[in-house]
């Protein structure tokens, strides 16, 4: 069945050309490198996600904690001045936060929704009495600070890079290691994961864990991009990876969200708000339009016949 | 004293909530033997053997394997001491494929990668000696029958060459000849020198593969007799509990 391993991303080729006839600079190289990089934070971020939600689970902690962590990151490194010491805090208190979310959904019990969404709610308290809402400035940052989410390597900005290798690393794990296959298994069928000897509670632990260490990585691009540290930089984010990793699950697989379908899914979202912008559509239509796609991709695979394998 | 049997589970115990499934339960099975695990619904068959491959934890009592003391707490220390278990619920994942889902949690790998190849050739092997017929190993156990989901769960089962196989209800929503097949297995396996848990609530194939039938009732255990000592009227008398 073509038409439902790939509907998605042949909506997705639609659009795009749609957009295409559309608009003027639509196709052109500069713009879709401008997307792709535009796209850069949202991929990372929705791949950690795609690892959570593989193992039938779910983070709501995402967004309030990418702003956490983009104001921490930008602080240390105003009163340190030592970027690799604030590479280091951010991701660990990336894996710190996945590791709360983790000890409370997998081994206290609580469902995951309430657990992360209790948990991004505290990351938005302490950034917001952190910062007093107020953005943190960085005067002179590093320079290689600056490369991080404004260099080029040769034509390519570097953003893409970092998202391209973190794709990588993603589609590996998930399709060719133990660690993605158990997180697969355990998604589809907890109980068989157990019967087969598999530390279900550890390994979905570990899927918080990475969600969070991808939301590290993602905000440190985020901070460079934006040269401070904004409190409320993160808040859509999650509402966007949800869309991705919806998307994804309606994309090549047999209904569970993959990596590759992770990075079409970014593309598309990405795609609409660029092309929607282009066509002089107001931004807060595309809150509309994103909720209207999520619907049309996961309605269609569902009367195609296609199980999702999502569990809230 | 007689010869230590291969399994001795002594004075179990367990409480789910405030209701007592298992209560000083002793169960013995042999070398080579096969038992029958018979008792109404409700009776504490599936939690005695589920606490034999280590899914549920025993408030109280004691397992010993050949006379040794052995603590089972998960189902990877049952996988450990030989003891496999067809699940009733089969415990297949749809969304994997049946090489995938036959190296499940002793996944082969590679300089650190899955070793594909290698899962898939081995099934293939395993269930061509098991003589199941499946189109492709690489087929998503989804799209399987429910006769060739349950035949890929018994040879998951047994290919590591366990000691001990648990099969809980193997033969429920099977046909007529797909029974047969299950059941010809099950003697198959104490000719190849394993012991066999067989729960059903058939009586007529407890009675036909049997060496011995242990019936629970309640939570007790009410009867335990050399299948050809006992018979289906006396049977059935203890699974019920009247007189």
């Amino acid at each position: 069945m073509i038409i439902r391993k790939y509907g998605t991303a042949i909506a997705g080729a639609i659009i795009f050309t749609g957009f295409s006839f559309t608009t003027e600079y639509f196709l052109s190289t500069h713009n879709f490198l401008l997307m792709l990089k535009q796209m850069s934070m949202l991929t990372i971020i929705s791949l950690g996600f795609t690892f959570v939600m593989a193992a039938g689970g779910f983070d709501m902690s995402i967004g309030f904690v990418t702003g956490l962590i983009n104001v921490f990151f930008a602080s240390v490194l105003l009163h340190t001045g030592n970027l690799p010491l604030a590479i280091l805090i951010a991701l660990l208190i990336g894996s710190l936060v996945g590791l709360t979310n983790g000890a409370l959904a997998a081994y206290i019990g609580l469902p995951d929704f309430i657990a992360t969404f209790a948990i991004g709610s505290i990351a938005l308290g302490i950034d917001m009495m952190y910062t007093g809402g107020n953005p943190v400035f960085l005067q002179n940052p590093p320079e290689a600070f600056l490369f991080i989410g404004q260099g080029y390597l040769g034509p390519v900005p570097f953003p893409i890079i970092v998202m391209f290798a973190v794709l990588i690393v993603a589609l590996i794990v998930l399709n060719r290691t133990k660690l993605g296959m158990r997180i697969y298994a355990i998604g589809g069928n907890p109980r068989a994961a157990l019967y087969a000897g598999i530390n279900v509670k550890l390994y979905r632990l570990l899927t918080f864990i990475i969600s969070g260490l991808s939301v590290a990585v993602a905000s440190i691009v985020l901070t460079s991009r934006l040269g401070s540290g904004q409190p409320q930089a993160g808040a859509n984010y999650l509402l966007d990876a949800i869309s991705v990793c919806f998307l994804s699950t309606t994309m090549f697989g047999e209904g569970e969200p993959t990596a590759e379908g992770v990075f079409v899914g970014a593309f598309i979202i990405t795609m609409l708000n660029c092309g929607l912008t282009m066509l002089n559509v107001t931004y807060y239509f595309q809150y509309i339009t994103k909720g209207i796609v999520v619907i049309l991709a996961v309605t269609s695979s569902i009367l195609m016949g296609q199980k999702l394998q999502i569990k809230l | 004293m007689a010869e230590e049997p291969l399994i001795r589970m002594r004075d179990i115990y367990k409480k789910f909530g405030g209701v007592q499934a298992l209560e000083n339960v002793d169960f013995d099975l042999g070398y080579h033997e096969i038992v029958g695990l018979v008792g109404d619904n409700g009776a504490g068959k599936s939690t005695l053997i589920e606490i034999l491959s280590g899914v549920y934890r025993y408030d109280r009592g004691e397992i010993f394997l050949e006379g040794e003391k052995v603590d089972i707490r998960t189902p990877r220390d049952a996988k450990e001491l030989g003891i496999e278990t067809v699940h009733q619920d089969l415990g297949l994942v749809d969304n994997l494929n049946v090489a995938k889902n036959m190296f499940l949690g002793k996944e082969p790998t590679k300089f650190g990668l899955l070793n594909k190849r290698y899962m898939e050739r081995e099934s293939q092997r395993i269930l061509g000696e098991l003589r199941i017929e499946i189109s492709s190993v690489r087929s998503t156990v989804r799209n399987l029958s429910g006769g060739q989901r349950k035949a890929i769960a018994v040879g998951k089962a047994i290919y590591t060459k366990p000691r001990i196989v648990i099969m809980d209800e193997p033969t429920a929503a099977l046909a007529v000849k797909e029974t047969e097949e299950v059941l010809k297995l099950i003697i198959q396996l104490k000719e190849r020198g394993l012991s066999v848990v067989f729960i059903s609530h058939v009586l007529q194939e407890i009675f036909s593969a049997t060496d011995r039938i242990v019936v629970l009732r309640s939570g007790k255990k009410v009867g335990d007799k050399k299948t050809e000592e006992t018979n289906m009227e006396e049977t059935i008398r203890l699974m019920v509990g009247t007189r």
